[in-house]
Formats: structure tokens, C-alpha cells, sequence
């Protein structure tokens, strides 16, 4: 009987335990809440002013008494800063005096970023500000888990707007509704971008203005080899083709298979990207390089970046988007002077302001809040550069001329808040410039997005939903033979030909078929021709 | 506890009540285990409703439109898919019989050797491959098979006079890498198994078999393979079980994804991998794991099945 006793003693304790291990952050959860709930039940019999005002104007004002906590999410290279907290109790002072919010900065290492978001916005996790990528923008909206923000921007965005400019906002359009907002960066692209180390270039005897097109590469190339035999002359950018940035010449429409010609300059013919004579052009353009020994057979399975080939002294040149202050910028990377040769035009189209927006998240819990602290974020200087270059004295110091640099305070120890991403966070063009760049940049920048060529089908989004069978089919056929085409590992004229076959049977017409039908409507609905 | 408990059936049988009260403490101990089971393994299985859904967070799971087989259409959309789960089938099964044959072997050579500091020490050194990462294995594997300053191309094929190989862009070698990789990764850990099994095995048997005049190899046949029969069947039957899943780091990072490679390193992990990091849909992503785990299921109820004809004592179920 005491033995039995005993026994049923254990396995209750060992339920218990259980329980206690499950539920020990609910408890306290509830308990705060049950806190927070009593501190207002006592406000509210002392009938204080701040509760039940905020509940008669909350409807029509969003920044209302209350206050409010939001969570921002945005996807940085190197993850969390070390000052990230710092920074937050800075940007709090300003959004706590100006919108009774506080905000939570939540950077994300960008290799994790698409699938955490995807998690968090799946449990409807807090969040209330994100950053939407352009190859997760079709997945939000099929599955319905953005907000609508056509009209929230024109209520209390209009400082957006402003900064922004009505026509790269309308590159976040899907379906005739604004989801995702563009930052002010670089929103157009130099194509055809080729990054090459500036001694060798002057040794062989070119100039950057000498290279206008890609056959003017073969001189250029042929010289620097018989120079440097053991240099491998062109590697790929991180492990992506070649083509991509030196090659393409399309307006992709978000996937890159069904696209228009000439950046989209000319019509409105929706084509298979690989039928195209440009296409087979820069494959045997590739082919011959290859064959000449200027590309490595090991390209595919090479996933280092090109800088730090570069950097080695291994490579003399790989591809990169050109954008004013890029030979600066990879200059630094790549620890020697390189400049960068465009072979191709200045170009802009929808997929590339849709490569980092802000969105708000379906299961934010005011849009309305939400949207005015982005609005805040993209006006308001103090702001923008706490969270790109930190905090004066701290992280950087404002130079005589008006750059800035290090802070002396760090005494040349490693800043604890280098995000190096002042692109992502709205707007670019209020922060600082860095020693080192010119001080016009950013006017520079603007001149360039402005000036760059736009596609006709500028704002149009492809909707893959009825068509994602076929897009995921493509794309298996394409990464099979991409990286052999075009860096001309295999004879271009079999492998072409058999790709795209095997692309017709993926069903690469129907796409074609489907994304040709949108975008006449589209186009007939803004008035395109 | 169990004394009791037959006594008290030998003297009231039948009162199915009278046992289940008595066996009130043992059950309440299971409670934790089944209620752990319950929440994390039975509980997520209502979601895969989701893979015959099209997901609307607003709606949640439950809510969205049901769209029957759609987002599975796109695992049987090409000639990949035949490719893909040739593949699969093919290296898995050729990964268990390797696998289960050299692990035995080695197993079977380790309980031989008399000192057991050389046996620790062995053992230690074949299953070491196991602990090391796949993506570092990627990069010995690359060390060896680099088309520029790889060891094999450099300093091997020149002594046997032939040409290099561009391995990274021929796919008619990887059958045979891939194979050679896995069983480096994974004998020793199999191999700790068996050898526990071996170790397990009454030294009589073998004394009396000496005795009989039973040599090395007799004794390996007639007494050690029928000893492990029952664990060999059960690591076998597990193995066909996930069949149907290969090893992700083997399969994507070893042939550093490269695509020429496709056609002999593609399989559904992969394959899945590669069209959802483009399309990320919540739905077409349960179809292929709701697949995956069907497949499984009615592949090891099969193998049981068989089993139990032939042997119903090793039978799992």
C-alpha cells in the first residue's frame, strides 16, 4: 500500500514537473497581463483623462495617447549589431516625444531573413514594420499576409511620397494595390557592370572610356591574360552566373524566363528570355572566353565572392551593377583600386525598386501607427542616421567639411554599430556621407535614378499564382543548365537547343501566355501603349 | 511491483477492472511521454490539411479555399520527376545495403581485436567522419576534385597519364562520389550498433563451437549474423522508411549545387528546395513533405508485411 503510494506520488510529481516546464512563460505572461489590466482598472475608476479620450479619438487620429510599441524587422548582412540596443533607446527618445510609440529594431542576418519572416508572419508573431524582398513579394501576397497600403499612404504617408516620388512608389503594386513602399538607394541599374582591377587594365594599355560594348572585352581580356597567365580573368560575383548583370539586357518581369526586350524600352512583347538572339550572343561570347582559357572550368562549384578573389589575387575581374560610387565601394572590398565598365545602358524597371520595400504585416496592430512611424523614418534625419551610421560621438564624428568618419571616442577599436546598409532603412539620400565618398552622392544618385532609362511596363507586377507549376519547373530546367551556358563550360548551340526544349515541355508558353495577358490589362488600365 | 501484479491475476482472473487499478501507477508515469508525444508529434499533423489548401493567413489554415491536389501538381509537373525520384530510390537503397553490409563488417572485425584500447581508439577514427559537417565535407570533397588544383586532377591522373576531368560538370562520376561520401560519413556510426549487439552475444556460444572444431568464419556465419538478426531487420526497416527522404547536405552541398550536375544529384529534397526558395508557397511545401511521409509510411508497412511472413518474430509491428 506505501509502495503504491509512493509510486502514484512520483508520476504526479513528474506531471507536475511537466506542466511547470510547458506553462512556466504562460504563467508569467498572464500574470503581467493581469497586472497591466488591474494598473488600468484603478485608472479607470480614478477616471483619468488619457484613457477614454484616446478610445473617442482613436478612430480618427492613429497617434492617439496611448502609446504603442512597434516591432520592426529588416534584414542587415552581418545580423545584430552590437549597439543595436543603444540605438533603439536613441530612436525612442524622438518617436516616444513625437507619436507616443516606442519601436523595436529587429534586424535579421540576411541569410535568414526570408525564412524567419516567413515564420514569424505564419504564427502572427508582433510585428508591425517589415522589409518585403521582391522573390517574397508574390508568396506574401498569395498568401495574403500584407496590408493594403493604398490608402494609409496617402492619409499619413504623405511625407513619403515626397521623399520617395510617386513613380518608383508604384512599384509596389500588385493587382492596382500599394503593399510595399521602395527606399530612396540606387533604383536604377547600370547594366552590363564589369569590376576590374585598375593596374592591370592600365598595364595592358585601356582606359575606362576604351571599353563601350562586350566585344570591346576581348582585347582587353587577351592582354591582360598574356600578362598574367595564372590570373583567372573573369570569375562570377558570389556564386551567380556571369550573365546576370553583364549579359542581361531584358526587363525581366520579376522571374527573368518571360520578358521584354531592350529593358522594356520598345514594346510591350512579352518573349522567352532564352530564345532571344541576345541571349544566345552573350553564350558564345561566354564560350569563347572560356575556350581561351580566361574562365575557370571550377565556376561552378566556386562559391566565393569575387572581391576576395580579387582581393587574392586570383581574379582579375568579375560582374557587378554599376551605380555612382560603386568603384569607391568595391575599391574598399576588394583592398586595390578596381573600376567598374558598363557594356550595356542605364536602366530601370519594376523588379528593382521591388528589391527592398517596407510593408506592414497582415497582423500588425495598427496599420495606421505603422505607417506613420515609416512616414517618420523616411522625413526624419536624426532618425535615418542613427539607424545608418549610429550615434554622434559614438560611432562616428562629423568632420570639418561635412563628412563624416570615425569617432575618436572608439580610438580605432571596431564601432559596435556598423550595419553598412543605409539603403535599406528609407532614406538614403538624408544621411551623412562618409569620408571618402563625395559629398554630392547622393545627389548623384538621385540624378542617376532619375536619369536611367524606364521600362514601358514600369509598375507592373507579374501574379505567378496560376502559373506557379510552370515557373518552379522552369526554374529547375534553367538552374540545371545556367551556369554551363553561360560561362561557356559546354557547346552553346547543343545545350541551348536542348534547354529549351525541355523548358517548352516545362511550360515556359504558358507563362509567357499568362504574363502577356496581365500586363495588356495593365497596360490598358494605366493608359500604356 | 510486477510480482504482485501477476499474483493478483492468477487469483482474481478476469476482473479487468482489478488490473487496470493496479496498474493506475504504471499508466500515470506514461502520461508525460504521451502527452509530449501528443503535442509535438500528433497535434502538427492537423496542419497538413495545408498542402490541399491555398494558405490565407487571414483565414488561417483552417479557413482557406480547399484546392484538392494542386500543389502537388508541380512534383509531378516534368520529366524531373521521374528523374528525381529514380535518383532517391536508387542511392537509398543502395545506402542501406552498403551501409548495413560494411557496418556488419567492420562491426564484426572490431569485436575481434583483443586489445581494447585499439578498439576504442578504431572505432573513434571511423566515426569521426560522422561528426563532421556535410558543408565541410563538401570542401574536403572539393579539395580532391578541383578542376584547378584539386589533388586528383594535379597529382593523381598525371601519373596515370590521363587527361583532366572537369568534375563538377560531368555527372556520369557523381553516382559513384556521392556513394563513396556517404558510406565515409556513415559506416562508423551504424557500425556502433552492431558492435554493441556483437559485444551483447554470450561468449559461450563461441567456446562451444571452438570446441566443435568451428573455425573464424563458422563461427561468424553460425552464431554472430543469426545473434543480430533482429537488429539488422529493425535498422533495415527504419532505413526503408525514410526511404523516400535523402540527405539534404549530401545531395546539395558535396556537388556544391552545381547544376550540370543535376541529372545524378537531384533528389526530392533538393528538387523541392530549389522550386520553393523561388516561390516560397506554404502549400507546395507541405504537398511535397505530406508525399514524402505517405510514401514512407506505405513503403515500411509493406517491408513489415514481408517481414512478418517470412519471420514473424523480427517483425517491428
Amino acid at each position: 500500500m506505501k509502495r503504491r503510494l509512493i509510486s502514484v506520488m512520483l508520476a504526479a510529481a513528474l506531471i507536475l514537473a511537466l506542466f511547470a516546464a510547458c506553462g512556466g512563460n504562460e504563467e508569467s505572461s498572464s500574470k503581467e497581463t493581469g497586472s497591466t489590466q488591474s494598473s488600468s482598472g484603478s485608472s479607470e475608476a480614478e477616471s483619468s483623462t488619457p484613457e477614454s479620450s484616446s478610445e473617442s479619438s482613436g478612430e480618427e487620429e492613429a497617434s492617439g495617447s496611448e502609446p504603442m510599441n512597434l516591432v520592426v524587422a529588416y534584414p542587415l548582412i552581418n545580423g545584430v549589431p552590437q549597439d543595436n540596443k543603444l540605438i533603439e533607446a536613441e530612436i525612442n527618445k524622438i518617436t516616444q516625444e513625437k507619436l507616443n510609440d516606442t519601436i523595436e529594431l529587429m534586424p535579421i542576418s540576411m541569410g535568414n531573413y526570408q525564412q524567419q519572416m516567413q515564420l514569424m508572419l505564419a504564427s502572427a508573431e508582433k510585428l508591425d514594420c517589415f522589409v518585403i524582398r521582391s522573390n517574397s513579394f508574390n508568396a506574401y501576397y498569395s498568401a495574403n499576409q500584407m496590408t493594403d497600403l493604398t490608402d494609409l499612404i496617402q492619409e499619413y504617408g504623405q511625407g513619403i511620397i515626397e521623399a520617395v516620388g510617386q513613380s518608383f512608389i508604384d512599384a509596389g503594386k500588385l493587382d492596382g494595390k500599394l503593399y510595399g513602399i521602395t527606399t530612396n538607394r540606387d533604383l536604377a541599374i547600370g547594366h552590363g557592370g564589369l569590376v576590374v582591377r585598375q593596374d592591370y587594365m592600365e598595364e595592358a594599355g585601356y582606359k575606362k572610356e576604351d571599353i563601350k560594348t562586350i566585344d570591346d572585352l576581348d582585347g582587353l581580356f587577351a592582354k591582360v591574360h598574356e600578362n598574367h597567365p595564372d590570373v583567372q580573368i573573369i570569375t562570377s560575383n558570389s556564386g551567380s552566373s556571369i550573365y546576370g548583370t553583364l549579359g542581361m539586357s531584358f526587363d525581366p518581369l520579376t522571374d527573368g524566363f518571360a520578358v521584354l526586350r531592350n529593358f522594356g524600352l520598345d514594346d510591350l512583347t512579352v518573349v522567352n528570355a532564352f530564345a532571344t538572339e541576345e541571349y544566345k550572343e552573350y553564350c558564345l561570347h561566354a564560350r569563347k572566353w572560356y575556350e581561351a582559357g580566361y574562365i575557370s572550368a571550377d565556376i561552378a562549384a566556386v562559391t566565393e565572392g569575387g572581391p576576395s578573389q580579387v582581393k587574392a589575387g586570383r581574379a582579375f575581374a568579375y560582374n557587378n551593377r554599376y551605380k555612382p560610387g560603386a568603384d569607391n565601394q568595391e575599391s574598399k572590398i576588394c583592398g586595390t583600386p578596381v573600376v567598374t565598365l558598363t557594356v550595356l545602358s542605364d536602366a530601370t524597371y519594376t523588379s528593382v525598386p521591388q528589391s527592398f520595400m517596407w510593408g506592414i504585416p497582415y497582423s500588425a496592430e495598427s496599420p495606421e501607427r505603422a505607417m506613420e512611424y515609416l512616414n517618420e523614418q523616411y522625413t526624419n534625419p536624426d532618425i535615418m542616421n542613427l539607424l545608418a551610421w549610429g550615434i554622434e560621438g559614438t560611432h562616428y564624428d562629423m568632420t570639418d567639411d561635412g563628412h563624416i568618419t570615425a569617432a575618436a571616442a572608439l580610438n580605432g577599436a571596431e564601432s559596435g554599430y556598423n550595419p553598412s546598409a543605409g539603403w535599406i532603412f528609407g532614406n538614403q539620400f538624408i544621411t551623412h556621407v562618409w569620408e571618402g565618398d563625395d559629398l554630392n552622392l547622393y545627389k548623384e544618385l538621385k540624378a542617376f535614378n532619375d536619369g536611367a532609362d524606364k521600362s514601358k511596363a514600369f509598375g507592373f507586377t507579374f501574379n505567378s499564382d496560376s502559373v506557379l507549376t510552370e515557373i518552379a519547373a522552369v526554374q529547375g530546367v534553367y538552374d540545371q543548365y545556367k551556369i554551363g551556358l553561360e560561362s561557356g563550360l559546354v557547346d552553346t548551340e547543343a545545350t541551348l537547343s536542348q534547354m529549351l526544349s525541355e523548358m517548352e515541355s516545362a511550360g515556359i508558353g504558358k507563362i509567357i501566355e499568362e504574363k502577356q495577358r496581365q500586363l495588356d490589362e495593365w497596360a490598358e488600365a494605366n493608359g500604356v501603349s | 511491483m510486477l510480482n504482485t501484479l501477476a499474483a493478483s491475476e492468477n487469483r482474481k482472473a478476469g476482473s479487468v477492472w482489478r488490473r487496470l487499478k493496479f496498474g493506475i501507477p504504471l499508466y500515470t508515469m506514461m502520461i508525460p511521454g504521451f502527452i509530449y508525444l501528443f503535442v509535438n508529434n500528433y497535434m502538427p499533423m492537423a496542419g497538413l490539411i495545408v498542402a490541399f489548401k491555398q494558405y490565407d493567413a487571414r483565414k488561417g489554415i483552417f479557413g482557406s479555399d480547399f484546392i484538392g491536389f494542386q500543389n502537388f501538381k508541380y512534383l509531378f509537373a516534368t520529366k524531373d520527376a521521374l528523374v528525381i525520384t529514380r535518383n532517391t530510390l536508387l542511392y537509398n537503397g543502395v545506402f542501406i545495403v552498403l551501409n548495413t553490409v560494411l557496418s556488419i563488417f567492420i562491426a564484426i572485425l572490431l569485436s575481434e581485436l583483443f586489445s581494447v584500447g585499439a578498439r576504442k581508439l578504431y572505432q573513434s577514427v571511423i566515426l569521426l567522419p560522422f561528426l563532421i559537417s556535410t558543408v565541410i565535407a563538401g570542401y574536403i570533397v572539393y579539395g580532391f576534385l578541383s578542376a584547378d588544383s584539386g589533388f586528383i586532377n594535379k597529382s593523381i591522373l598525371p601519373l596515370l597519364g590521363i587527361d583532366d576531368i572537369s568534375w563538377y560538370n560531368e555527372p556520369k562520376y557523381w553516382p559513384v562520389i556521392i556513394t563513396l561520401v556517404y558510406i565515409w560519413k556513415n559506416v562508423g556510426y551504424n557500425c556502433i550498433i552492431y558492435l554493441s549487439a556483437i559485444i551483447g552475444i554470450d561468449r559461450q556460444y563461441y567456446e562451444a563451437a571452438a570446441l566443435e572444431g568451428a573455425g573464424k568464419v563458422r563461427q561468424i556465419f553460425s552464431i554472430t549474423l543469426p545473434m543480430i538478426k533482429s537488429v539488422t531487420i529493425m535498422l533495415i526497416l527504419l532505413a526503408i522508411g525514410r526511404i523516400f527522404y535523402a540527405d539534404f547536405g549530401l545531395f546539395y552541398q558535396v556537388p556544391m549545387n552545381s547544376g550540370a550536375l543535376f541529372p545524378t544529384t537531384n533528389v526530392i529534397d533538393t528538387y523541392v528546395y530549389r522550386s520553393l526558395i523561388q516561390i516560397g508557397n506554404i502549400g507546395m511545401s507541405s504537398a511535397a513533405g505530406f508525399y514524402q511521409s505517405i510514401v514512407g509510411l506505405v513503403l515500411v508497412s509493406v517491408s513489415n508485411l514481408v517481414i512478418r511472413r517470412a519471420d514473424p518474430e523480427s517483425a517491428l509491428f
